[in-house]
């Protein structure tokens, strides 16, 4: 018998600052950025009109928009792909049996404690044409000095360096998590068995790790499709021309640069529906990795 | 909560300060009768002399005190102003960039200021103020905001390289002129670029109005709400025409968007020997020169064969917001008027470059013969005094300014990425139109 | 087939380089921190610690980016503190009482974890405006105190601790405020300073929900300093300064990170040691 008590009252009064908080501040809203989303609004509120779907017809036949959500897709893709790829070889390195390797383990993850707006400056420094260390090896290795912050191309790439490599130490954490948790028993007998090095790597690791790695997928598209507002503002301001306008951010632009808040509700719902989709993908992919008794 | 040593050390000077101007304040004056009045303001180079004024005031008044603050872009002031709104306590006098004042109007965040005046008998001779920035204020017969700072582009250049070059910039200055100054500095190898200015709207809006072309139809949108911009007008296609002909020969350095400091740190470092910038910033172009190099100005470049309209008129102004009580709103009315009073206006002009906005300031300082010392101040007030009155020097009044600026900036980076100035302008057009339409869906 | 020891050796100096690698960028800005702006100018780049020393420091600190690293410790304190606390207590209703609606509760609770703050954002600004919280602790404070990840994993916590305590517990007669405190919160520690670690730097990161509720700069948070110090805005060209900024902002998270990480991987079950 798992509850201990019977007292009737008493849950509810535990319970009534998180339901309380939910309700005002998280339910609340989801229902306000629906009703918004079927109105033109002016100055927060001061002016109103109910249009029905029009922002999102116009939003889905809008270039701007369209594109944002392109690059939305390429930045989160890039990101995931480089930051599960390098994580992978760090947290396969730092699981290696040698003296000093927790200690590096530290030492590779500690990033996750900065912030993207962090990441972003720093990078925008490296990255600065003038007095960037990145112009610096590059003309002295080949000979040119971009132009980072002004072409589409060459922000895109400063955006996704800086995003990537904050996201390197979350990556490591679960990653070497996942390594430990394979039993070693697996790969010593594949050794035997005559296996090398790689084949043992994708056999049988690769495979064992798949449900931390698609746990970190979705994180990872969570993270980039959300928290990197603060890179992005730092870095490019969405730009240049829209090169880094990815979705919040263009929600950001309605919402509080244009003062459209319709419009910017209705980009919030669409939002919503990309995290509600991902977090059910997460839930059915890792739901064997959660135990709890449905109680 | 950890206190830091620093937060007692300032507290005890504070204290101690404190304890120093309550010995001057008159006894019978308590804290409580204190008027507080807030100014928010854009002013970053410029806000150390905003905050001296405000100090000033509160000196002079010791009944009220004047806390001026900066709030980061005219952008994010206006945001942050309405944000204060909505929570029940705006700023009393806000700074609002000039492009903004439909949108101000619209957001019923403000009184106008003429009203102000009149309901509290506050008597203000309007034809003592220049004509232009009065005129850009006064919309539908009334006057909503009192200007303050006020600007128009002007050229700055290194007159100690150009010397070098054996040339000299002349005071009214075609592109071709300037394209060619660029050529021989660049070419003798004296610096690595030719100009530079902050990609903003200023530029662009200024050459159209030297042009005498429109930025928006509905006569510039002073006889009623507009519908389209005027991207496709031979004055965009010429202004932009020019910037790509720098870009593509290697004469245009760029300091990026909205980067009007970057760009002077490039006039200052010597990377380029002419800029594009506001009068505002003269001030800070010849401190940045100091010890260096010599600073010369001219008006804005404009294009060949072209009969120079004149400038519209840059900055911003001061508006009041609703909501206060009557001792408050009379008080920050007397501020905004003192601002601009003689005094206020001469030192103004003097610490930053803004134009005096009052007529005769310009000849007192004549008659004291500053301008001898400071030319470069005189340049951008004969620009505007030559100006002619016209819709198109007038400045456009539309609400969707934002997102007008930001199609000036993409059509530049536009450029800057190979599209060509038709195909930029044609989105442009596009696009302006879209945030048009939108800003009129959601107002009217 | 390579000798065992160089093979070590050669694992050992790839993880040294490779932490390298990761820290450098970090690196550098602490090293630009304290150059002058010839210095920073200066080509090639210095890579050494310039002689402006720690003035930056003070510039950044007087300039209020202090005030706002102050700020932002203080926020981050009180939600982690009080997101804990109010979860605590949710988990404690959820796991040991027994009462209708009960996962129903936890349902409502849990699917929060799809409503992220930037999807509220623009309907959030609006009702703190309309609760008189603009721009205000309380604002960056008071809607963070609920958690779905934080009711959901204490709970799960909960749950797995063994019956025979809870058994014992109301054998004895023990109150429900008495168990949390005497019994659960000590057979948590892992998890609650899991929780604490991944709270408080969730909240000293916040960006874009501080960036458009706080109008005043005394009570903005230190990410939006960055900004302000950022080369391009207003007038400002230091990158010695900014990169002071850059440390500054990450020196505090940083140490709550050394400290809670063990419990950070015990407590997401993340390492070896259980």
């Amino acid at each position: 018998m798992r509850s201990a008590y019977s007292n009737k009252v008493v849950p509810w009064l535990l319970l009534s600052p998180s339901i309380l908080i939910c309700i005002l501040f998280l339910y609340y809203p989801m229902v306000q950025i629906a009703k918004l989303s079927l109105y033109k609004v002016a100055f927060f509120g001061m002016r109103m009109k109910y249009v029905g779907l029009e922002n999102f017809i116009q939003l889905f036949s809008s270039p701007v928009y369209l594109g944002s959500i392109l690059t939305s897709l390429v930045f989160s893709g890039a990101v995931v792909v480089l930051g599960i790829s390098i994580s992978m070889g760090l947290a396969l390195l730092a699981n290696q049996k040698v003296y000093g390797a927790r200690l590096s383990r530290v030492g590779l993850i500690w990033p996750y404690a900065l912030s993207p707006a962090i990441a972003g400056i720093v990078w925008l420094y490296l990255f600065n044409p003038a007095v960037g260390v990145i112009n610096y090896t590059t003309g002295l290795l080949f000979g040119i000095k971009p132009q980072w912050y002004s072409h589409r191309s060459s922000a895109l790439t400063m955006v996704i360096t800086a995003a990537t490599w904050k996201i390197l130490g979350y990556n490591v954490i679960f990653l070497l998590a996942g390594l430990q948790n394979i039993p070693g028993q697996f790969l010593e007998a594949a050794q035997i068995d005559g296996a090398s090095t790689f084949q043992r790597f994708w056999k049988i690791t690769l495979p064992l790790l798949s449900p931390t790695m698609f746990f970190l997928l979705i994180m990872n598209l969570i993270q980039s499709f959300f928290t990197n507002f603060g890179l992005v503002n730092v870095m490019t301001e969405g730009g240049p021309r829209e090169a880094t306008n990815i979705l919040i951010y263009q929600m950001y632009t309605s919402g509080f640069r244009y003062f459209k808040s319709g419009f910017a509700s209705a980009q919030s719902l669409i939002l919503f529906a990309i995290v509600v989709g991902l977090t059910l993908m997460q839930f059915k992919l890792t739901s064997r990795r959660v135990h709890y008794q449905g109680g | 909560m950890r206190r830091v040593k620093g937060f007692f050390l300032r507290k005890a000077k504070l204290v101690a300060a404190l304890a120093a101007i309550s010995l001057l304040v008159p006894a019978n004056l308590t804290l409580a009768q204190k008027v507080t009045i807030r100014l928010w303001h854009a002013m970053g180079p410029q806000g150390p002399v905003v905050e001296e004024l405000a100090k000033a005031y509160s000196f002079q008044h010791p009944e009220i005190k004047v806390i001026a603050e900066f709030k980061g872009s005219y952008d994010e002031t206006f945001l942050k102003t309405i944000t204060a709104a909505k929570a029940g306590n705006p700023p009393h006098v806000v700074q609002v960039v000039v492009s903004s004042t439909r949108a101000a109007i619209d957001s019923n965040l403000f009184v106008p200021i003429e009203d102000v005046f009149d309901q509290y008998g506050i008597s203000v001779n309007w034809e003592d103020f220049i004509d232009a920035p009065m005129n850009m204020y006064r919309i539908g017969g009334r006057l909503y905001s009192i200007p303050w700072n006020s600007s128009s582009p002007i050229t700055f250049w290194n007159k100690s390289i150009f010397d070098k070059a054996g040339l000299s910039l002349s005071k009214k200055p075609y592109f071709s002129e300037v394209t060619e100054a660029a050529r021989k500095i660049v070419g003798a190898g004296l610096t690595k670029s030719g100009i530079t200015w902050a990609l903003v709207k200023f530029f662009f809006e200024n050459w159209m109005s030297n042009m005498d072309q429109n930025l928006v139809d509905a006569e510039n949108g002073r006889i009623g709400r507009p519908a389209k911009a005027y991207f496709l007008s031979d004055a965009a296609t010429r202004s932009y025409g020019w910037f790509k002909q720098l870009w593509d020969e290697g004469f245009y350095e760029s300091p990026g968007r909205r980067a009007w400091g970057e760009a002077k740190r490039l006039f200052g470092a010597q990377v380029v020997p002419m800029a594009l910038h506001s009068t505002a910033g003269t001030i800070a172009y010849e401190q940045t020169a100091v010890g260096k190099f010599e600073v010369s100005s001219s008006y804005l470049p404009v294009p060949d064969g072209t009969e120079r309209q004149g400038v519209m008129v840059g900055g911003a102004s001061l508006w009041m917001t609703k909501g206060h009580p009557d001792a408050e709103m009379e008080t920050a009315a007397r501020l905004a008027v003192w601002m601009t009073d003689m005094a206020q206006t001469i030192r103004w002009h003097q610490s930053t470059g803004y134009y005096p906005i009052k007529r005769d300031a310009m000849k007192i300082l004549e008659r004291e013969g500053w301008y001898v010392e400071h030319p470069n101040h005189r340049t951008a007030l004969e620009q505007l005094m030559e100006t002619k009155p016209s819709r198109a020097t007038q400045g456009a009044v539309v609400g969707a300014y934002r997102e007008i600026h930001d199609i000036i900036i993409w059509v530049y980076e536009a450029i800057m990425e190979g599209t060509s100035v038709e195909e930029a302008l044609a989105e442009a057009d596009k696009r302006a139109k879209d945030a048009i339409t939108e800003y009129r869906r959601s107002v009217e | 087939m390579i000798n065992k020891r160089k093979r070590i050796f050669l694992i050992q100096v790839c993880l040294i380089v490779c932490s390298l690698l990761v820290a450098a960028p970090v690196i550098f800005a602490v090293i630009t921190s304290t150059q002058t702006p010839a210095e920073v100018d200066s080509y090639p780049p210095k890579v050494t610690p310039g002689s402006a020393g720690l003035a930056r420091y003070a510039e950044v600190w007087r300039i209020g980016i202090g005030r706002m690293m102050l700020n932002s410790l203080y926020i981050s304190a009180v939600v982690t503190v009080g997101k804990i606390g109010v979860s605590i207590l949710a988990a404690l209703a959820l796991v040991y009482f027994n009462f209708r609606f009960k996962n129903l509760v936890f349902f409502f609770i849990f699917i929060t974890i799809m409503f992220p703050v930037p999807v509220r954002v623009v309907p959030l600004f609006d009702l703190v405006q309309k609760l008189k919280m603009g721009d205000s602790y309380y604002a960056l404070t008071i809607p963070f105190l609920a958690s779905a990840t934080a009711t959901f994993l204490l709970r799960q916590h909960f749950m797995s601790i063994p019956a025979s305590m809870v058994d014992a517990a109301r054998v004895e007669g023990v109150g429900p405020l008495k168990f949390l405190f005497l019994v659960l919160i000590p057979m948590s520690i892992n998890t609650l300073g899991a929780l604490a670690m991944v709270t408080f730097i969730y909240i000293w990161n916040q960006y874009l929900w501080p960036m458009i509720v706080i109008s005043s700069n005394e009570r903005q948070v230190v990410q939006l300093g960055l900004k302000m110090l950022r080369p391009g805005e207003a007038g400002r060209q230091d990158w010695a300064l900014a990169m002071a900024g850059v440390v500054i902002a990450m020196v505090i998270p940083l140490v709550i990170f050394l400290l809670l990480q063990e419990q950070f991987m015990r407590g997401f079950a993340l390492s070896e040691e259980k």
